[in-house]
């Protein structure tokens, strides 16, 4: 590529272009900048459509079941899929037994699905919840549990508990923070989350991101840490195949 | 150059977004192990800071993926450049206003006096080449880098910077030029140094 015109030259302009052809970022630039895009990228998915979510009352209902994935025991250890009733809906079409002690939730994934379909929601459409093996069950005093199920009262909105909307306002500020590449804010917000709700109810959901921020600031090292941590409490929740992937 | 990622739409908690998400971001990872490596480097050819590369680099990604849809197939590596190029250009700016001097102040205060043999080294031979294209005006100096560097066609580039035909080639035709005057000053201080010719 060197003309007969730079002749007198071509040895050392070969040598000076020829070099730049094999700059590269180090192998953990490379590494680090690859988990932030990808990072980035997929938490601005999942972060779109919470914000689409979350448009009305009812849907920012759905948010924060999304967010806790409420898992129900009753009574014995008896695990199977139940159906909530929707808040919005005029008449249950099944209650849930009502839990005795205390409620189990987790922060699980397996309930945006049915949930992201709350917009379309109708007086006779139930969003299935699916339980959760109560070992991988994070247990809350039952009293500071949103009602899950209402049959016939208003949509028990963020507005009935306000701690836990806020719990999701900060968790999403996490997860926004993580969508824009920011790692380092996402972990200011959940340095908040965690001093503000030390026994909050989104504690799996919160680890995670975490996880995600450690890696997105460059510290895998102790988003390992963090891993191997909740892994070894929760290995079978339903957050543990991505904590697991995450970190491989 | 993969590395584990766990992507939540890969689970069913974003099956509201799902077939869409899930090809999105196999496209972005694509994208990335096809385009990461020629984006840094164009970065860095172009004057951003060593400090400052990988995370212009990265931005450059976070950019096309949130404007995944605006990118035809076949098309990223246009995009991701023009990208870089305006980013580089951001950059250089923001440099040139905190250090308030410009491309010829900051060439002056350098002294590319390499001997030939260290351009045996390529680290060394970079850090010559960088800074024998630090004086050069962006415009051309993009334009020299896609051409020499990064082999791209006059017609690649004048689509990529949105540029007409006869600007490219005029930018190319100056840019060659200025590199091949720095060239020949370089080599002439060899020789003066008893170095080759």
């Amino acid at each position: 590529m060197n003309p007969p015109s730079r002749k007198g030259t071509p040895d050392v302009r070969r040598l000076l272009i020829d070099s730049a052809k094999h700059d590269a970022p180090s192998p953990r630039a490379l590494r680090k900048a690859r988990a932030a895009v990808l990072l980035a990228a997929t938490a601005a998915a999942t972060s779109t459509s919470v914000a689409t979510a979350a448009s009305t009352s009812v849907i920012r209902w759905a948010v924060i079941l999304k967010w806790l994935g409420i898992g129900v025991v009753a009574g014995t250890a008896t695990i199977g899929a139940v159906k909530l009733v929707s808040p919005n809906a005029q008449a249950p079409a099944q209650v849930p037994t009502a839990p005795t002690a205390t409620m189990s939730v987790v922060a699980s994934p397996l309930v945006s699905a049915p949930i992201s379909n709350a917009p379309a929601a109708t007086a006779s459409q139930t969003a299935r919840i699916e339980t959760t093996p109560r070992s991988a069950v994070v247990s809350a005093p039952v009293e500071s549990e949103p009602e899950p199920a209402p049959a016939s009262s208003a949509p028990p909105a963020a507005s009935s508990n306000p701690s836990l909307a806020e719990e999701v306002a900060v968790l999403d500020e996490a997860r926004k923070a993580v969508a824009a590449g920011r790692g380092a804010d996402a972990l200011v917000a959940l340095d908040r989350y965690q001093r503000d709700y030390p026994r909050g109810r989104l504690g799996h959901e919160a680890a995670f991101v975490r996880m995600q921020a450690l890696i997105l600031t460059g510290n895998r090292a102790a988003a390992q840490q963090l891993a191997e941590q909740f892994l070894r409490a929760s290995p079978s929740s339903p957050l543990a195949p991505r904590v697991r992937e995450l970190l491989r | 150059m993969a590395i584990a990622f766990a992507s939540p739409l890969a689970t069913p908690a974003a099956a509201g977004c799902r077939q869409t998400s899930r090809s999105d971001a196999a496209r972005i990872a694509a994208m990335f192990d096809d385009h990461f490596v020629p984006v840094w480097r164009f970065l860095r050819r172009l004057g951003v800071p060593t400090g400052d590369v990988d995370d212009h680099a990265q931005e450059v990604m976070l950019v096309a993926s949130r404007k995944l849809d605006q990118i035809e197939y076949g098309k990223e590596r246009g995009f991701l450049l023009g990208v870089a190029y305006r980013i580089a250009s951001d950059a250089r700016r923001a440099i040139a206003s905190r250090r308030e001097t410009d491309d010829d102040m900051l060439e002056e205060r350098e002294d590319p006096s390499p001997d030939p043999e260290m351009l045996a080294d390529q680290l060394h031979a970079r850090a010559v080449l960088d800074q024998l294209l630090q004086g050069m005006p962006l415009d051309f100096r993009a334009v020299f880098v896609l051409t020499e560097l990064d082999e791209l066609s006059m017609a690649e580039i004048s689509e990529l910077l949105g540029l007409p035909p006869g600007t490219v080639a005029s930018r190319l035709r100056r840019g060659r030029e200025y590199f091949d005057e720095k060239v020949r000053r370089l080599q002439a201080r060899f020789a003066q140094a008893g170095g080759v010719e």
